[in-house]
């Protein structure tokens, strides 16, 4: 696919010729999956729709029909042979303002190439309307060597570069120019860097920052095992099969998802639901219940957002009473549930979701006490360790430390909250126990989301913890060789970097802060000038490690300082923040000094994604594949070719 | 500058976000605190923040014990706000709707517990009918509505024409910040009579 000038304006005629067609004949206006031949009327590579074979995926068209008129029939041509749905597995739905919205559900193909996918639409007067696109089934090669049996994804969210380098400069130290040590992640043998655009924009978001590794497909924002469509509806988008479960269907694996975030959150979301709004956490939970555990073979789910599991009436229930709105319940149509296998779904604000999966034989653990006393026979586990997401594992660790409460944290809630290394212990434990091996994400969520709050030092400290948990999958790896281990994120987040390094020490650093605070603040006469060293003056900034494995402080002598390039306003003080996820619109407003950020939008009040490339880290069997400059979808494909191929 | 007196103050019980749910919380859900559930519908003063967001209802905005930052567009119901957030219920004056302020305020008004699904699909534990807001410290009177011309960050609320979404009588809005406007871009598309 080749876009230039010229293209873009070709297609800007098109659209001229569509839009005047419209009124006199149907036009199809979407063609799902989608590709560059019906978007661009470009038949070349790359293909934006790409499958591994039998994968299934559905397929959509929605088609403007004339004012008055209907869609009386319609027919997907898979390179000129139609498509033969299954029973009830097809549909064609009036979406209003004579649009029509036809699908095939569940289709799937199992002969590798390009397909050439036409689909013929007839009206009620019988004019026709055409279209083409086009998707690719992957080549995978068979009996490429030995298969991987497990396959776990690590993804640091919002982790770029600069993430992964600050939290080893502050956990292992660097001296003479060189670290002191590795991180776990920088030990794997093999280094990728991974493009993260997704459908609808360069920068993506979570959603499709997951939905990418986890269908080998690109998404619209906010969208996850999903292709755009244009209903309202959240839960009738065409679909496409999650890795999960493909892998339960073929090979009987497991799968696992853990996560520091709400267990709605987009990341793990990805890995198993499919819906246009990441947001509609009701329905979304109830379907890891309904369809993932018995389609994805879903036996591991920690994190945070018990909120969503327990029935409205309860206090702390967040589950909402309706299909339309933010956090809503599902339902499905019945070309999805005829499709897909699935149920209809219903709306269930009074649903116990944790007793739904205690009855499918889940053990469930509200805190890391529970978690320490999982039986040795559990095969399925449920954590919910706070109401949404889980505290940082700065606070965390203050609590376990000294016993204290960070304040606008809800450690004081919910006080014994398990670090990401000890739930991917818990969750190894039990995947292991399936012969026929799992696929397992495991998200450090809160690197991203106190990005977002250009928090510095919660970030960095989740970052270690993201590390740490790596480091227990490395484990696990090496007393299981036939381990894929990916160590990836979705895109970056805030722009970080790493401007330099402290000038002075921390008492001096206070001093200042205490002196702004009794007067009338920062300047950058006073905190950013006499504190920001750079170059020589960046010299090596030490951190001390204590017997936990955590920083001892995070406000170390001449500590590291981080900038921010997606930011928004804020203040710095170069101070670690008492108060977790204050505004920055207060935060070190009388210590600190402002920085204009430039990153506003409607509802953004923080630093925002960025689109630059990420780092990937992989090890064990199949890791080779994983070097080079690729798109986020192809991470897939590798995995993939591991997991069905094998690999040397 | 206009305070509020200490005979009008006196008249609202003191009520602090610690005491809104029994701590730590069980294996399932939460526990309102006997003070709270004694305080239902009994005139209450809070001392806190309003969170830095912008939700959809004109009526509404929320308020927790430390300036706390929620962004819509991330975040969505997934979020780290705490279950005791107070969701303050003020007179609507057509055009404007609550902004943010960064002092530290006390509300006062009429306590009422017990869950209830705002506009923006948020379940709310607690809420406050307002009847004065002031600066925590100075007891000065604070007005919080803006007109909503001015607030640029606001998102703009969806339509939707689904009966369901409409809740307490209030108008038929939701809150979809993420709801990406569709690519229709097409170019293959032909026409005939069959």
């Amino acid at each position: 696919m080749k876009l230039n000038t010229t293209g873009k304006l070709l297609l800007a005629l098109s659209g001229l010729l569509t839009v005047g067609s419209a009124y006199a004949a149907p036009t199809v206006t979407r063609l799902n999956p989608p590709s560059a031949l019906f978007s661009y009327g470009d038949a070349t590579p790359p293909y934006i729709a790409r499958f591994v074979p039998g994968q299934k995926f559905d397929l959509q068209a929605t088609i403007q029909a004339d004012a008055g008129k209907t869609i009386t029939s319609v027919v997907f041509k898979v390179n000129g042979t139609p498509v033969t749905p299954g029973v009830g597995a097809s549909a064609i739905t009036s979406i209003g303002a004579d649009k029509f919205s036809a699908t095939v559900r569940g289709y799937s193909n199992t002969s590798a190439g390009v397909k050439t996918l036409t689909i013929e639409a007839t009206q009620s007067d019988s004019l026709q309307a055409t279209a083409t696109g086009n998707f690719e089934i992957v080549t995978i090669t068979l009996n490429a060597g030995t298969k991987a049996k497990n396959i776990i994804w690590l993804i640091g969210d919002g982790t770029g570069i600069a993430h992964r380098t600050a939290a080893r400069i502050v956990s292992k130290g660097v001296a003479l120019g060189k670290s002191v040590d590795p991180l776990a992640m920088d030990t794997l043998p093999v280094t990728g860097i991974v493009t993260t655009h997704s459908l609808n924009s360069i920068v993506t978001d979570s959603a499709p920052g997951a939905h990418c590794y986890s269908t080998g497909n690109k998404a619209f924002n906010g969208q996850e095992g999903v292709f755009p469509d244009d209903t309202a509806d959240k839960w009738d988008n065409p679909r496409v099969e999650h890795m999960g479960s493909y892998l339960a269907r073929t090979q009987g694996k497991s799968l696992g998802i853990v996560t520091t975030a709400d267990v709605e959150d987009a990341t793990p979301a990805a890995f198993a639901v499919s819906t246009q709004d990441r947001g509609a956490g009701t329905g979304i939970c109830d379907m890891y219940l309904d369809e993932a555990v018995a389609k994805h073979n879903l036996t591991v789910l920690m994190g945070g957002g018990r909120k969503w599991f327990i029935p409205f009436g309860t206090a702390g229930s967040g589950r909402v009473n309706n299909t339309t709105g933010s956090g809503a319940d599902y339902t499905v149509p019945s070309d999805v549930q005829a499709g897909w296998g699935v149920p209809a779904g219903a709306v269930d604000n009074t649903r116990d979701l944790i007793a739904g999966f205690q009855t499918a034989g889940f053990y469930y653990a509200p805190d890391n006490a529970g978690l320490n006393s999982m039986p040795a026979n559990t095969t399925k586990l449920l954590g919910l360790f706070n109401s949404g997401h889980m505290d940082v594992s700065l606070d965390k660790i203050a609590k376990r430390r000294n016993n204290t409460n960070a304040p606008g944290s809800l450690i004081g809630t919910y006080p014994d909250q398990p670090l990401l290394e000890e739930m991917t212990d818990k969750a190894l434990t039990v995947l292991s126990k399936n012969a026929n091996g799992f696929v397992v994400m495991i998200e450090g969520a809160s690197i991203d989301k106190q990005a977002h709050n250009m928090d510095t030092e919660r970030w960095v400290h989740d970052a270690i913890e993201f590390d740490k948990a790596v480091k227990k999958c490395i484990d696990f790896q090496v007393a299981n060789p036939n381990t894929l281990i990916i160590v990836t994120a979705d895109h970056e987040c805030a722009g970080i970097n790493i401007i330099g390094g402290s000038l002075v020490t921390n008492s001096t650093l206070q001093g200042i802060a205490t002196t702004n605070a009794g007067g009338s603040g920062g300047t950058s006469a006073n905190i950013r000038t006499p504190v920001v060293g750079t170059y020589d003056s960046a010299s090596f900034p030490a951190y001390g490690i204590s017997g936990d494995g955590y920083p001892t402080t995070m406000d170390v002598d001449y500590k590291m300082l981080i900038g921010y390039a997606g930011s928004a306003d804020r203040y710095e003080d170069w101070l670690t923040n008492g108060t977790y996820n204050q505004s920055t619109a207060t935060r070190d407003a009388t210590t600190g000094f402002f920085v204009a950020g430039q990153a506003t939008s409607a509802g953004v009040g923080s630093a925002v994604h960025t689109a630059s490339d990420i780092p990937l880290s992989a090890g064990g069997r199949g890791a080779a594949a994983f070097t080079g400059v690729y798109d986020n979808t192809d991470a897939y494909f590798k995995a993939m070719q591991a997991a069905i191929g094998g690999a040397k | 500058m206009d305070v509020i007196s200490p005979d009008d103050a006196a008249a609202y019980e003191l009520l602090d976000f610690k005491d809104v749910f029994v701590t730590p919380a069980g294996p399932k859900g939460l526990e309102y605190t006997g003070k709270i559930k004694a305080l239902a519908g009994h005139k209450v003063a809070m001392t806190g923040h309003m969170v830095k967001s912008y939700g959809p209802d004109p009526s509404i905005f929320v308020f927790s014990d430390v300036p706390r930052v929620h962004n819509e567009r991330e975040e969505g119901l997934a979020d780290s706000l705490p279950p005791s957030l107070l969701h303050v219920v003020m007179e609507v004056r057509p055009g404007d709707a609550p902004a943010w302020r960064r002092e530290k305020m006390t509300i006062y008004g009429v306590l009422d517990i017990g869950p209830r699904q705002e506009m923006n699909g948020r379940i709310s534990y607690l809420r406050m009918r307002c009847d004065w807001i002031t600066d925590a410290v100075t007891g000065q009177f604070l007005e919080v509505r803006k007109p909503l011309v001015l607030q640029r960050n606001r998102v703009a609320p969806q339509p939707t024409a689904d009966p369901s979404a409409q809740i307490n009588g209030g108008p038929p809005i939701f809150f979809q910040p993420r709801r990406s406007a569709n690519q229709t871009t097409n170019t293959t598309s032909t026409t005939s009579s069959k």
